[in-house]
This record gives C-alpha cells, sequence and structure tokens, in this order.
C-alpha cells in the first residue's frame, strides 16, 4: 500500500470524526432503533512497522471478521478472527505457503457518540511446515463511529500496536517491535 | 573439563523393547553421542498409556541393565505436567550444563516437529517445535515407511545440524510398542522383540492385559 493511500485513509478518519461530533449534540443513541446491541462486522488494518509476515514497511495487516457488542455513546466490546493463506514466492529456496490465523479482542470506551478509545489483543498466528509460530500483540489507540443508516456504520481507527518477540522461520531472527496502525471496518446492528 | 554428548532418547516407553537399546547401541557406536539417556514421559495428553511413568521406569532400568553409557532418568516424570519436547530439552540442559545434548526423534515424528506446541501454555497455541529444530541438534532414527528427513531443506531453514540413523548406518526400526502390546493381549507369550527381563516383569505386574 502506498502512501498516498495511507494520508486519505488518515483524511477520511478526520473527516469522520468531526462529522460524528457535529451530530452528537442532536443525536442520541436511540435513533439507531435497535433493541439490542450486537454487531457482526469486519475491520481491514494497515500499518506501518513490523507487519505481520515479519518484514518491516508499510502495508495490509489483516482482515478480520468480528462480532461484538456495541452500544453508542458507551463503548463497545468486539471479537474477530481473521483467516487468511498466502504464499510467499522468496528469490532464492522454496514457495512458502503460510496460514495466517488471528484471534483478536478489542475494548472501546467512547468519549462522545462518535470518537472512542480504544485498547486490543491479538493472538497471531502464522501456520506454516517450516514451523509454527504464535505471538501477542497489544495495541491502544483512537477510533470513531460513522453512521450510515439505522443499522449499519463506518469504523475508522489509528492504533499503536506492539508485537511481542517471537522467532521467525522464514526471517531466521526473532521479530519484535510496534507498528502505527490504521484500521477500517463495518458494523451492521442484527436482532 | 570435557563436555560431554548425550542423545536424548525421550518416549512413552509402554513398553521399551529391543529396537529402542539397538538405537542407542548404533548412537554410540557411530559416535554421535558418549550416553544415550532414556527419558519416560510422565502420562500424556496427546495419548493414552497403559503402565504407570513408575513402571515404564522400572522396566527401562530392567532393560539396560548395568551398561555405563545408558542411563535411564526420571527428570521428565518429575517435571509431573507434560510439556512437550522444548520445554524438557530447555530443562535438561539447564539442570546439566555439563552436557551438549541431542535429541533422538523417529523419522515419523520429524515431519511433525515444525508443528509442536507446549499444551499447557497459551490455550497450546505456544508453538514451539521451530525453536525446537532451531535451538538442538537431532539425531533422526528410521521408522518403518517414513523417508529420510530432506537435510538440504533442514539445513536452509537454518536449523541445528541433523544426523541420519538408518540401514546403512545398521539400523532399521521394525519393533513398535503398540505391536508388543497387540502381541500380548493375542497370545499371552513373550513378543520377539521384547527382552526377557522386561517380559518377566510384565508378567508379575499383569500389565498389558486388558
Amino acid at each position: 500500500m502506498n502512501k498516498n493511500l495511507w494520508i486519505l485513509l488518515l483524511c477520511l478518519f478526520g473527516w469522520a470524526s468531526s462529522q460524528e461530533a457535529s451530530d452528537a449534540a442532536t443525536t442520541s443513541a436511540n435513533t439507531t432503533g435497535n433493541k439490542m446491541p450486537f454487531v457482526l462486522g469486519g475491520v481491514l488494518e494497515t500499518g506501518s512497522g513490523v507487519l505481520a509476515n515479519g518484514d518491516h514497511g508499510i502495508g495490509l495487516i489483516r482482515v478480520t471478521p468480528m462480532i461484538g457488542a456495541w452500544i453508542n455513546g458507551l463503548g463497545y466490546l468486539r471479537l474477530g478472527y481473521g483467516f487468511n493463506n498466502y504464499v510467499q514466492d522468496p528469490d532464492e529456496g522454496e514457495k512458502r505457503e503460510i496460514e495466517q490465523r488471528d484471534f483478536s479482542a478489542q475494548l472501546g470506551i467512547s468519549l462522545g457518540f462518535g470518537p472512542y478509545l480504544q485498547g486490543s489483543y491479538t493472538r497471531a498466528k502464522n501456520l506454516s511446515d517450516a514451523g509454527d509460530v504464535a505471538w501477542n500483540e497489544y495495541g491502544l489507540g483512537l477510533g470513531s463511529f460513522f453512521q450510515l443508516g439505522i443499522k449499519s456504520a463506518l469504523v475508522f481507527e489509528i492504533e499503536y500496536r506492539f508485537i511481542s518477540e517471537h522467532y521467525d522461520p522464514f526471517e531466521k531472527e526473532t521479530i519484535s517491535g510496534t507498528r502505527l496502525q490504521m484500521n477500517i471496518g463495518f458494523v451492521v446492528y442484527v436482532y | 573439563m570435557s563436555i560431554k554428548t548425550a542423545a536424548i532418547l525421550g518416549g512413552a516407553f509402554d513398553p521399551v523393547h529391543n529396537d529402542h537399546l539397538a538405537l542407542a547401541s548404533t548412537c554410540l557406536s557411530l559416535k554421535l553421542c558418549d550416553e544415550v539417556w532414556f527419558v519416560p514421559s510422565p502420562d500424556r495428553w496427546d495419548k493414552t498409556l497403559i503402565a504407570s511413568p513408575e513402571e515404564r521406569f522400572e522396566m527401562l532400568k530392567l532393560a539396560v541393565g548395568d551398561n555405563p553409557s545408558f542411563i535411564v532418568s526420571d527428570i521428565e516424570i518429575n517435571m509431573n505436567d507434560y510439556r512437550g519436547s522444548y520445554v524438557s530439552m530447555q530443562y535438561i540442559q539447564e539442570t546439566y550444563p555439563d552436557y551438549h545434548f541431542r535429541l533422538l526423534v523417529g523419522a515419523d515424528s520429524y515431519e511433525g516437529i515444525p508443528h509442536w506446541r507446549d499444551p499447557l501454555h497459551f490455550y497450546g497455541t505456544e508453538y514451539n517445535g521451530h525453536l525446537l529444530l532451531r535451538d538442538f541438534e537431532l539425531i533422526v532414527f528410521a521408522r518403518r515407511g517414513y523417508k529420510e528427513p530432506d537435510l538440504k531443506k533442514h539445513m536452509e531453514l537454518g536449523y541445528a545440524p541433523l544426523f541420519w540413523v538408518g540401514r546403512e548406518q545398521g539400523f532399521e526400526g521394525m519393533i513398535s510398542s503398540t505391536g508388543i502390546r497387540k502381541s500380548f493381549l493375542c497370545s499371552g507369550e513373550k513378543p520377539s522383540g521384547l527382552p526377557a527381563e522386561v517380559y518377566q516383569y510384565i508378567l508379575d505386574h499383569n500389565l498389558y492385559r486388558e
């Protein structure tokens, strides 16, 4: 992913936050018209820093379908499980088939109707014939909820992630570090 | 003080048989190690064992006899919880820093090592097979129906050296503990490949009859 797209995502986030802040005075949680706060959705994570495949740089991290409970004006708890199979074709050596599996849990605390503070935990796994690897990621960030209609919304988040130390059998080195993430997602209320 | 090299032969040993002893002798004659340590596991989460850890330990002591190069160790039994080979090897290496340890594994097990994990950590998602391959030298021995590991690929992945013990080196793994237990169930006579002392112990303690 190039830097222009990164900047575009940042602008979108800012726009969404300002929209929600201006709406907050006239809107209440009841406008969603939902009887239950359960949501389904998905989040696309992009970032700069240590990526999920052990590389350093800018790129797509993962796509995570999620379920959760989301109460506007209060906060949310959401759980995600992402899965992705891909093949790495290095300049030297054989192709690498990798199964990526990630379990994540996020807790958000509302700062008004739209913006929220969030903390996240992800247990990430890269499974391959060279060696299965698992590690933890912890994140802190800011997000905003952008209502699209009665039952759906977009979410934009900026998050700082800490990646715990783990050995990558493909890179043949110990990986650890941080990553600045931008997450874009959607949620749909179900009841 | 010179550092001795010891090969760790772990497993259930339910019961120990002649291939275990032949393998150990072959490793010594090939000078892959100065000693072979037989390290029976405690009861395991991933397979049901018939004899108790104490019974399997006693059978091993009988089978090994007074060979000074064969050591029967209860170090893993005393760890109580079975946490897989990597944790055990780390613990053994820390406990005996004056030794250089190599791990003996069958060709059947070798293929699965990249997926091994510590079952009692992080809900069983603490994978450490790749760390075992990286940190400890392996002696892989032949098992019927399994091919020799690809040494070139093993080294390309940056793993520790690997030594092969197969037919060319004078060892051909033909006996299995499972086969011996089945033989007991069917006939009760002494199965081929079972040391006489161990056979007598099994009779005395009425093992492998159900």
